[in-house]
């Protein structure tokens, strides 16, 4: 670049000109040198992203760590369904950032739009480019457009998925209140695997709960492209003694399958061709990896990205690990507890990396809760190892609540469940 | 007879692997600096999703933080071997061995008293 023109060139000054005209000026690559480098980038400052830049701080103050996040506030999946079933407000689960820049690591609230794993950059939105010793994405999951014929975007804005919280779950909170009594709600839950496997069926539980007391002649009919799904034994016990005739699951066997979707003429169609139609249609679409990931060339044939089972470094780029949903960590399930485990052990590992010290085996645990109703709460939970085979899960550890629990014990899940959100909620940006 | 005297020479060798890793991860620990990650503090990272950061609870779940050792590894073992009830301990405790129960326990105390 003549003169160096590129840095002196205002960013109004490159609007005006069009990146034609750049282009055309410039002699030599356009790609812009890092204007700093730091020892970590985080993508993504959710469940994994967060949590792994607190630890890296904490178990070495001294590093550079810089969290790029696109959104100044997250609100969180996890309790995003409490908030459909009127149990708690957006407010309730939206998280700042203070917390983190307390504890020293920066936060650039910009989106990511590229990786360049050989130069070892991130750049930004606004153009800035910055430079990393180790990069961990932790971008969560994209909804996948169109792998369901007519769900696209604009689609979302009929029938939200509500899959990532924020305005997708009050849209479907709004449409929700503004449907009549006697009307149905469809909710349409994809294929393994996607983010939170018991999640469309607490969500069902929780829209139940909100009829049952706004719309008591309304139902949720869930057409599933799955026969079988999490804690279903929990799940149906549980509907059959708060929400009798309330709540209808349709498995893949039965046409549960929604194949296309016409989201002006409002109708689901199965893979026998049944046509569904409701006030209400939460299609949860087929999920991958985050756009960032999949642009950087960091998945499989599926979308996902393979990683080692103890450093969650990427298996096709050096320095770059992957965290959360968009990782393929073994045997555990797409959940926020999970993304937190995992970025706590990246966390460790990348410290040991950076210092020349070896990679400590890493120890991970699950529990996902459901709130079927007020009260009432049932879990999954399993611990977990990094092996030469992957991360496995521990024999004879976890399991599901018990079957025909009393009261007593839903009720303790229930307030165990609340006193989970508080202890991973503070563990991530406390 | 035979059996059960294997058995009592099992649990006396495990008893001994117990102390002999229990003393071992010790030293790891004693020779870390402050904070850096050991094997030690990596087996214990995940209860905090559920008992808070560093076992600080904020909410309805048992707090960690500062507790006796020797109260958190009985605690454990008991949650193991379904002695003491539980919701959610029972499933959790047995994806740790009695060595593991050992180094966990030490986790959670003022650091005075994790050695
Ligand atoms: C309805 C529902 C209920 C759930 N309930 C539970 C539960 O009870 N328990 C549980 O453990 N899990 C639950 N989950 C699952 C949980 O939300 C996810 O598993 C978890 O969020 C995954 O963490 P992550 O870090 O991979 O992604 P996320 O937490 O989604 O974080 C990704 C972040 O990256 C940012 N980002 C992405 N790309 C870019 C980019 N290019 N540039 C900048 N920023 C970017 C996003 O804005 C986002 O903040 C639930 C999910 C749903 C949908
Ligand atoms: C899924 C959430 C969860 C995880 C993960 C978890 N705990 Fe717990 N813990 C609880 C709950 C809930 C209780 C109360 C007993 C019960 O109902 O299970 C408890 C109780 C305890 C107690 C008894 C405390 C007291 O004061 O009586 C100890 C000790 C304990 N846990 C240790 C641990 C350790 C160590 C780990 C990590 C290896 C861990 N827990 C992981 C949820 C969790």
């Amino acid at each position: 670049m003549s003169g160096g023109m590129g840095n002196a060139l205002s960013r109004r000054a490159v609007g005006r000109l069009g990146a034609t005209a750049i282009a055309a000026a410039t002699i030599g690559p356009v790609r812009a040198a890092p204007s700093r480098t730091v020892d970590v980038v985080v993508v993504g400052g959710g469940f994994g992203g967060a949590t792994a830049a607190r630890y890296l701080k904490q178990f070495a103050p001294g590093l550079s760590v810089v969290v790029v996040e696109q959104n100044k506030v997250f609100h969180t999946c996890p309790f995003s369904n409490l908030v459909l079933g009127g149990l708690r407000r957006m407010s309730d689960i939206a998280h700042g950032y203070a917390g983190l820049a307390a504890r020293g690591v920066e936060v650039v609230h910009q989106r990511v739009l590229s990786l360049d794993p050989e130069r070892r950059t991130v750049r930004l939105a606004d153009d800035s480019v910055i430079g990393f010793r180790k990069a961990i994405l932790s971008p969560g999951v994209d909804m996948r457009w169109n792998a369901l014929s007519g769900y696209d975007e604009a689609a979302a804005q009929a029938m939200p998925h509500a899959w990532k919280a924020g305005p997708q779950t009050a849209l479907l909170r709004q449409q929700l209140q503004a449907m009549a009594d006697g009307d149905t709600v469809i909710i349409a839950p994809p294929d393994n695997p996607f983010r939170c496997p018991p999640g469309p069926y607490e969500r069902a539980s929780l829209i139940a709960h909100w009829l049952q007391q706004n719309r008591p002649r309304s139902k949720v009919l869930i057409l599933d492209a799955k026969d079988r799904f999490s804690k279903q034994g929990l799940f149906t016990q549980a509907w059959a003694a708060l929400y009798p005739g309330l709540i209808e699951h349709v498995p893949a066997a039965d046409d549960g399958r929604i194949v296309a979707v016409d989201a002006v003429g409002r109708w689901l169609e199965t893979a026998f061709g049944d046509r569904h139609s409701a006030a209400v249609i939460n299609v949860i679409p087929p999920q991958w990896a985050g756009a960032i990931a999949r642009d950087a060339g960091l998945v499989n044939a599926d979308g996902w990205c393979p990683v080692g089972p103890t450093t969650f470094a990427s298996d096709m780029a050096a320095d770059v690990h992957v965290i959360g949903d968009a990782a393929v960590a073994g045997q555990m399930p797409k959940s926020g507890f999970s993304a937190n485990s995992q970025g706590k052990v990246a966390a460790a590992n990348i410290v040991q990396a950076l210092a020349g010290r070896d990679p400590i085996a890493g120890s991970f645990a699950n529990t996902c809760y459901s709130l079927v109703g007020p009260g009432y709460g049932i879990s999954v939970a399993k611990v977990y190892r990094s092996t030469a085979d992957g991360i496995v899960g521990i024999d004879g550890s976890g399991g599901l609540s018990p079957m025909d629990a009393n009261a007593d014990v839903r009720a303790h899940e229930a307030a165990f469940a609340e006193g989970w959100y508080a202890s991973i909620t503070a563990d991530m940006f406390g | 007879m035979v059996a059960r005297e294997m058995r009592r020479r099992g649990t006396v060798l495990m008893a001994m692997m117990v102390v002999v890793t229990a003393a071992i991860l010790t030293v790891m620990v004693q020779q870390a600096v402050a904070g850096e990650p050991t094997a030690a503090r990596v087996l214990a990272l995940s209860c905090a999703a559920c008992h808070g950061p560093g076992g600080a609870s904020p909410g309805s779940i048992p707090s960690l933080k500062g507790k006796d050792p020797v109260f958190i590894a009985e605690a454990l073992r008991a949650f193991r071997d379904g002695s003491r009830p539980a919701t959610v301990m029972g499933r959790i405790a047995t994806g740790y061995s009695d060595a593991e129960i050992e180094v966990l326990s030490r986790q959670f105390a003022h650091p005075a008293a994790r050695q």
